[in-house]
């Protein structure tokens, strides 16, 4: 009983330290991570090259490309940036890149639009809500994998997305003009009682108004947008009183965290950035591959 | 919405009060209580009880200057006593090992916490944790209030788990020698 109440003492601990642990870990390790991957891509790349110009591949190399895609997916979908499924560790466990199983956070958009390579930020509306799939550009996992045993089934679910139909009103950043469409797709959603984590709600509301950072890729000819990083990648500007979930509802049954500041700072904010930084809005083209263990 | 002006809503009873400070507040709290509960259906209802404690103490409380650490205090009581009530057991496990834990930490048998206010047992070990290094302070704060795993601190900060489970022996040791020439049991 007494270590119950020291347990309990250490709950009046002084709000300083109290805050200052609160606070994530390892800003650094990012600029680690993405330094260490770029080397592994440069070292794959560079031992490809000899094999493809003469016309041979090695499966294995293949498969450690697609696994450090799979570690940047993963690093993308797990709730605030941090790689804790077991599952996706084991994964990446003999890859030299451990720091990706550390915490990744952003002191600045800068930062962020920075470390993720983000290359598109607009303000859009969402015009339509479509269903949620299950969505894996890398085409390692399909609907039918939602009812296969335990471990495919959750790796299945962890690609469950819902597909939004967003009207852009205006481009900060990228190559998309005013009144484009695009399908943006946002983790989490229901698909036949399949769920992954607290996705109870779908996180954004149509008719709903907001400004998004994301990473364009062309993936096998089609250009696919995804949240550049959760959770400093969505800004609510409107939420109207006739959408069926509230800006606060939607917030809280997701894991992104939801800026209510003062829109035009935020604009101004970001144009300021787009205008200062050289960001690269290259899209780059990936072509997906098997990949499923 | 600023934290005086929360505060100025519940002492003029205003119900807007517990919105605003869920919306301001509400997510990280809750992470507080599902990191220790492991139950996002728990660590909601942790988060409503939590505002109710807020609506039922302030005032007289006035938290002005640490309106959310005031709240992540409530929470993780509430979150801890939950999973000491239900008892679930993954999890019941993870509190008995914790508070073995800090039973190293106190320097005699007699029970030191009827003798003093745990504020005052908090401040005590704040100090302590003042004399230690910026990891040593999150290792133990990870460990013993937000109740994290060796794991999950390893991860976090970036090293083996061996070195936390190490500094976290270390500091018990610490604190139970700290606490003994600050007085507290002789």
């Amino acid at each position: 009983m007494r270590g119950k109440e020291m347990l309990d003492a250490v709950g009046y601990l002084d709000e300083t330290l109290i805050l200052k642990a609160e606070r994530p870990e390892q800003k650094k390790s990012i600029w680690k991570l993405w330094t260490t991957a770029a080397c592994i891509c440069l070292l794959l790349g560079g031992l490809m090259i000899p094999q493809l110009l003469s016309g041979h591949t090695d499966n294995s190399i293949l498969s450690s490309i697609n696994r450090i895609y799979d570690l940047f997916n993963a690093m993308f979908i797990s709730e605030n940036g941090k790689l804790t499924d077991d599952d996706y560790i084991a994964q990446i466990a003999d890859l030299p890149v451990n720091d990706a199983q550390l915490y990744a956070s952003f002191e600045s958009l800068d930062e962020m639009i920075e470390s993720t390579h983000a290359n598109v930020i607009v303000r859009c509306t969402v015009a339509e809500r479509g269903d949620c799939i299950v969505y894996d550009p890398w085409g390692s996992y399909s609907e039918d994998d939602l009812d296969a045993d335990v471990d495919i089934s959750v790796a299945a679910q962890r690609c469950l997305s819902t597909s939004y139909t967003l009207t852009i009103s205006d481009c900060y950043l990228g190559n998309l003009a005013v009144g484009d469409e695009i399908t943006f797709y946002a983790p989490y959603g229901i698909l036949d009682g399949y769920t992954y984590r607290k996705a109870r709600v779908p996180l954004f509301g149509v008719g709903a108004e907001y400004i998004l950072v994301l990473r364009a890729e062309e993936i096998n000819g089609e250009i696919v947008y995804n949240l550049s990083y959760t959770p400093d990648s969505v800004y609510v500007v409107a939420n109207p009183s006739n959408s069926k979930y509230s800006a606060v509802e939607t917030a809280e049954g997701s894991l992104f965290y939801v800026y209510r500041d003062d829109v035009s700072a935020v604009e101004a904010h970001i144009r300021a950035l787009v205008s200062e930084n050289n960001y690269n809005t290259t899209i780059e083209k990936f072509t997906s591959g098997k990949n499923k263990q | 919405m600023d934290d005086n002006k929360i505060i100025a809503l519940y002492i003029n009873r205003d119900e807007t009060a517990v919105a605003q400070t869920a919306e301001k507040y509400g997510q990280r709290l809750k992470r507080i209580s599902y990191d220790i509960t492991e139950d996002a259906q728990t660590a909601e209802e942790c988060e409503n009880e939590t505002y109710l404690k807020a609506w039922n103490t302030i005032p007289p409380q006035n938290p002005v200057d640490y309106l959310f650490v005031y709240l992540a205090r409530i929470i993780r009581h509430i979150s801890l006593d939950v999973c000491r009530t239900r008892g679930r057991q993954k999890r019941s496990a993870v509190i008995t090992e914790l508070t073995a834990e800090m039973e190293e930490c106190i320097p005699s048998p007699d029970d030191i916490v009827s003798r003093l206010e745990y504020q005052e047992l908090g401040a005590a070990i704040s100090r302590y944790l003042y004399t230690l290094s910026d990891e040593k302070q999150m290792i133990f704060i990870r460990r013993y209030w937000y109740l994290d795993s060796v794991e999950t601190i390893a991860r976090r900060l970036g090293i083996g788990q061996s070195k936390v489970k190490m500094t976290l022996l270390r500091c018990r040791k610490g604190l139970q020698e700290y606490l003994w020439k600050e007085g507290y049991e002789l």
